[in-house]
């Protein structure tokens, strides 16, 4: 048996396929598989060691001094048992956990960082990942330090712009919804009722507080949340609206096309969900209106119930 | 980590829950001796409870180990060890012969002798790679020996049980 590498690295079992074939050939191989064998699910003695530590911290420090003292001088004679009951010590303990975790729980941000900017005032600020925001004015953000360390994630009030350095999900939550990358540059507006989010690169999932819209938008893109509920989605040749008053989407034909469309007999208040693309008008009229007919008249469009 | 107090509770029981079940494995591998292994891990740790203002977080590892190598090595003459291990295997068949079952307990007192005659320095590092998985690297930390010395112990005990086991077959 010559002491080399390979003989480690099969016991921590390191080894690829080939220096294990070849360490099988050796002589000795099968008697160190036989002991292997024998000595891999070998188990000493039980230890509970949460029952030790128990002991250990329900014991006062004065009685610890003494026990120690104790054994020093007298090897032979077991020493007494430590005192384990400790009632006002304990409830003190126990009183100073309870406050210390009720406070944990109702001001998860006492160590919250904070920037705000007033108008016409913008400020350029450096996250502890690297990751660079620019808030523009009449704005607010703000991060956890400690639990930055976990997730990163900021609050926004208003309106700024992220460079985020590659790394875990960096997440911006704010009243209307919240937007969650990877590693990119975006930008956010946020006021009352409204969310903005154009992505300059890279890509961005956007969605409302409850995630029961969510979309995931790329370089040049934008998508926005009103009222935590409508959501509207600009892509390169399509546009996605979710939940969204007809109006609404006629004003988003109009500007996409640069047309004029009126509608005659239609309730422009109900609600849609939409999709349509940016080739051709009479494809996204009849795929954003499939159940109205659509009449070009010179330079207008007119929609009526069928 | 580093300004956490070893007073704090919480950071005890960490550093308690981490080191201790290694310790006291280490110490009954070393004295073969489960109350005396007991034992030195509680007064080592009740020491470390007691000096928590002057051992920091890092250095706790450290201080218990050490500690408890003192305590053993004022407690206890060297003697023979007799360690007792017992198999983790789940019984995969029930019906075994009794044959099988007396022949398989023979064989893990061997081992278990086989183990108790290596030298001290050998089994202890042998079973601290072979049951509790410890790497190499961990090992050499533990004992306060390099890398190699560990291997060449891993060697040596090998090189030592392969010589017993041609009898056990």
């Amino acid at each position: 048996m010559i002491q080399d590498e390979l003989l480690h690295k099969w016991l921590n079992q390191s080894m690829n396929k080939e220096e294990l074939a070849e360490f099988r050939k050796r002589p000795e191989y099968e008697e160190l598989a036989a002991i292997y064998k024998k000595t891999e699910d070998l188990q000493g003695p039980t230890f509970d060691a949460n029952l030790m530590l128990k002991e250990i911290l329900g014991t006062e420090k004065e009685a610890i001094k003494e026990n120690l003292n104790i054994r020093n001088i007298e090897e032979a004679e077991p020493a007494s048992k430590p005192i384990k009951k400790m009632p006002v010590w304990m409830k003190l303990v126990t009183a100073a956990s309870v406050v210390f975790v009720l406070g944990y729980l109702f001001f998860p941000q006492s160590d919250a960082v904070e920037f705000a900017t007033n108008a016409g005032k913008s400020e350029t600020i450096t996250l502890p990942d690297g990751s660079v925001c620019d808030l523009q004015e009449n704005s607010h953000l703000t991060y956890g330090k400690k639990s930055w360390l976990g997730k990163r994630e900021v609050h926004l009030r208003g309106s700024a712009t992220f460079k985020v350095e590659k790394g875990s999900t960096f997440t911006v939550l704010t009243a209307n919804g919240k937007v969650e990358v990877l590693g990119t540059i975006f930008t956010v507006e946020v006021n009352d009722d409204f969310l903005n989010v154009l992505c300059s690169e890279g890509k961005v999932s956007v969605s409302n507080l409850n995630e029961s819209i969510k979309q995931i938008i790329t370089a040049n893109e934008t998508a926005s949340i009103i009222d935590n509920r409508q959501m509207l989605i600009k892509q390169k040749n399509n546009t996605k609206l979710e939940n969204v008053s007809i109006a609404k989407i006629i004003e988003e034909l109009e500007q996409t096309f640069k047309i004029k469309v009126e509608a005659k007999g239609i309730d422009v208040n109900e609600e849609m969900t939409v999709n349509f693309q940016h080739k051709d008008l009479d494809v996204a009229l009849k795929t954003a209106f499939p159940n109205f007919n659509a009449n070009k008249i010179g330079g207008k469009v007119f929609i009526q119930p069928k | 980590m580093a300004d956490f107090s070893l007073c704090e509770e919480q950071v005890y029981s960490k550093v308690f829950l981490e080191y201790a079940p290694t310790l006291f494995n280490y110490l009954y591998y070393k004295c073969g001796n489960e109350a005396l292994a007991k034992d030195t891990t509680q007064e080592a740790f009740l020491k470390l409870w007691l000096h928590c203002k002057t051992v920091n977080y890092k250095t706790a590892k450290g201080y218990v180990f050490k500690t408890a190598n003192n305590l053993l090595l004022n407690t206890y003459a060297k003697q023979k060890v007799q360690l007792k291990f017992t198999s983790i295997k789940k019984q995969e068949h029930t019906n075994e012969s009794p044959e099988f079952i007396l022949q398989e307990k023979e064989l893990r007192e061997e081992i278990n002798q086989a183990i108790s005659d290596l030298p001290e320095k050998q089994r202890v590092v042998f079973l601290l790679s072979r049951i509790d998985k410890k790497t190499y690297k961990e090992i050499a930390a533990i004992i306060g020996i390099s890398k190699q010395a560990v291997e060449k112990r891993i060697y040596n005990a090998l090189d030592s049980l392969r010589k017993v086991s041609a009898n056990i077959k």
